[in-house]
């Protein structure tokens, strides 16, 4: 199970990480593989206002359906729209093809962990 | 691990062999051991086996078992006995409350007059056991076989050839819905051509200390046919494929079967059982559901318990899934009476409405 070191992550299995001034946001290998098989993928639409703490979006595998959660408020810039057509991106590559959204944050979130901090987490 | 939940015999090679599992009506069952996807395409296309122990047996014997056991069934038993040395049939039907709702859906197997064996599904053993008990006329007549029998289930287009392979003496030419006893490792089994995914080959009913045996020799003997576990998450998708229904789901004590669309397992001219009065007066009155297919024609994966919008009105799912097969979603829904096949309806998933189709099953 891999947690990398160059990006903050949420007790949800969401990661965070800095793109200029934009953060990109997926979900964990943690995530991916207690999921399972992601067969379909929802995003929200570009310019969408995400407040933190809120859904988003939603991760679905044949058996399961999870919410995706914003980790910081913000304005989503861009969608994965890959995912439409290849959701299984978000268990092959969940740090990288498998993103989901980049988000322009409107706020700073104090809540967000480091990956030691989650790893812990998971651990927990 | 939770430890109050039941196992069945197969359960430390489910374990030893990477299964996730889950607790399923007080069972500790392997949901899949790869993804559901592959495991379901795999059922379609080579063969499965599964544990299905966890279901329930319940025997009625004695003089007039059968008779007893046709006053509780909606179907006809007397339809299953074939003549002197040919394998009976196995029937599909329910067992109703006094107004006509479903207690549970069941395969009987009615060996002779005298024995008549029924297959439960697993979260209503007890309450069907308690049910019986009371109208079988004694307790003697009534044996609880499920803590001693497990159950496998062999499923794919190679699975003829596997069970062929191990029960030749009655495997090779059984018609479909047929059972029949045989032996492993000495001891007596039954082999019955049924099944919950719509694919060829069996079940078999195993005494639990031979249960694990005969599941490594069925994978034995299907390692060249590449026979693969298979879990009761992909169960549950390769049923839903078909149609078939799922107790708790489409199927529970306020669901009649013409509303569920099983009109097709009663047999109201056989005679009287549980149930049939209160049917007769429901066709009277008229039917104010029904249960449809819907196959969707937008992204979106309809779930238990959405909401359906059709131009007759309301109503809801009871099971939905993304389709393996089709790579669509596709969902089992009560509406109200009247859809034609190809009409559209709406499906609401995530907030929004999104379109699906009626269509008449199967869905693959």
């Amino acid at each position: 199970m891999e947690i990398r070191e160059d990006r903050n992550y949420t007790r949800d299995h969401e990661w965070i990480r800095k793109e200029g001034e934009l953060l990109v946001v997926g979900i964990t290998d943690f995530a991916q593989e207690q999921l399972g098989e992601v067969v379909y993928v929802e995003l929200p639409t570009v310019g969408s206002v995400l407040e933190a703490g809120e859904p988003f979006g939603v991760v679905e595998s044949t058996k399961s359906v999870s919410d995706l959660y914003a980790p910081i408020a913000g304005e989503v810039v861009e969608v994965n729209a890959m995912l439409v057509d290849a959701p299984e991106q978000v268990n092959a590559a969940p740090y990288e093809d498998g993103w989901m959204v980049k988000i322009r944050p409107t706020h700073n979130s104090d809540e967000l962990l480091t990956a030691n901090q989650y790893r812990e987490h998971v651990r927990g | 691990m939770n430890d109050s939940l039941r196992k069945t015999p197969i359960h430390p090679w489910h374990v030893a062999h990477g299964a996730i599992m889950t607790p399923f009506a007080g069972w500790d069952m392997p949901v899949r051991y790869a993804q559901i996807r592959e495991e379901h395409q795999h059922v379609r296309s080579a063969v499965g086996i599964f544990d299905v122990s966890h279901m329930g047996e319940l025997r009625i014997v004695g003089p007039s078992a059968l008779e007893v056991a046709n006053a509780l069934f909606s179907n006809d038993l007397e339809k299953a006995l074939k003549p002197e040395g040919m394998p009976n049939r196995a029937l599909y039907g329910t067992l109703l409350n006094e107004r006509g709702g479903i207690l549970d859906d069941v395969i009987v197997y009615p060996a002779d007059r005298e024995d008549v064996l029924f297959c439960i599904n697993a979260s209503n053993v007890e309450k069907i056991r308690t049910w019986m008990e009371g109208r079988v006329g004694s307790p003697e007549r009534l044996i609880d076989e499920s803590a001693g029998t497990a159950q496998l289930a062999v499923q794919g287009p190679k699975a003829p050839e596997l069970l062929s392979g191990l029960f030749p003496d009655v495997y090779p030419g059984l018609k479909m819905m047929r059972f029949a006893k045989s032996t492993f490792a000495g001891a007596p089994v039954c082999v019955a051509t049924t099944g919950y995914t719509g694919e060829g080959g069996g079940e078999i009913f195993v005494p639990i200390e031979n249960a694990l045996r005969l599941w490594e020799a069925i994978m034995e003997e299907g390692a060249r046919l590449d026979c693969r576990p298979i879990g009761l998450g992909a169960r549950d998708t390769l049923r839903l494929e078909k149609g078939f229904c799922l107790y708790g789901n489409e199927l529970d004590e306020r669901t009649t079967p013409l509303e569920a669309g099983l009109g097709w397992v009663l047999r109201m001219e056989k005679g009287d059982f549980v149930g049939r009065e209160a049917l007769l007066r429901q066709k009277e009155e008229g039917v104010r559901r029904e249960l449809r297919a819907v196959k969707m024609e937008e992204r979106g994966i309809p779930r238990h318990g959405y909401a359906v919008r059709t131009a007759r009105g309301e109503g809801s799912v009871t099971s939905g899934t993304m389709s393996p097969m089709l790579g669509l979603g596709i969902a089992l829904a009560y509406i109200p009476l009247g859809a034609e096949e190809g009409e559209s309806v709406e499906i609401e998933i995530h907030g929004k409405w999104r379109q699906g189709v009626i269509i008449s099953l199967p869905f693959v």
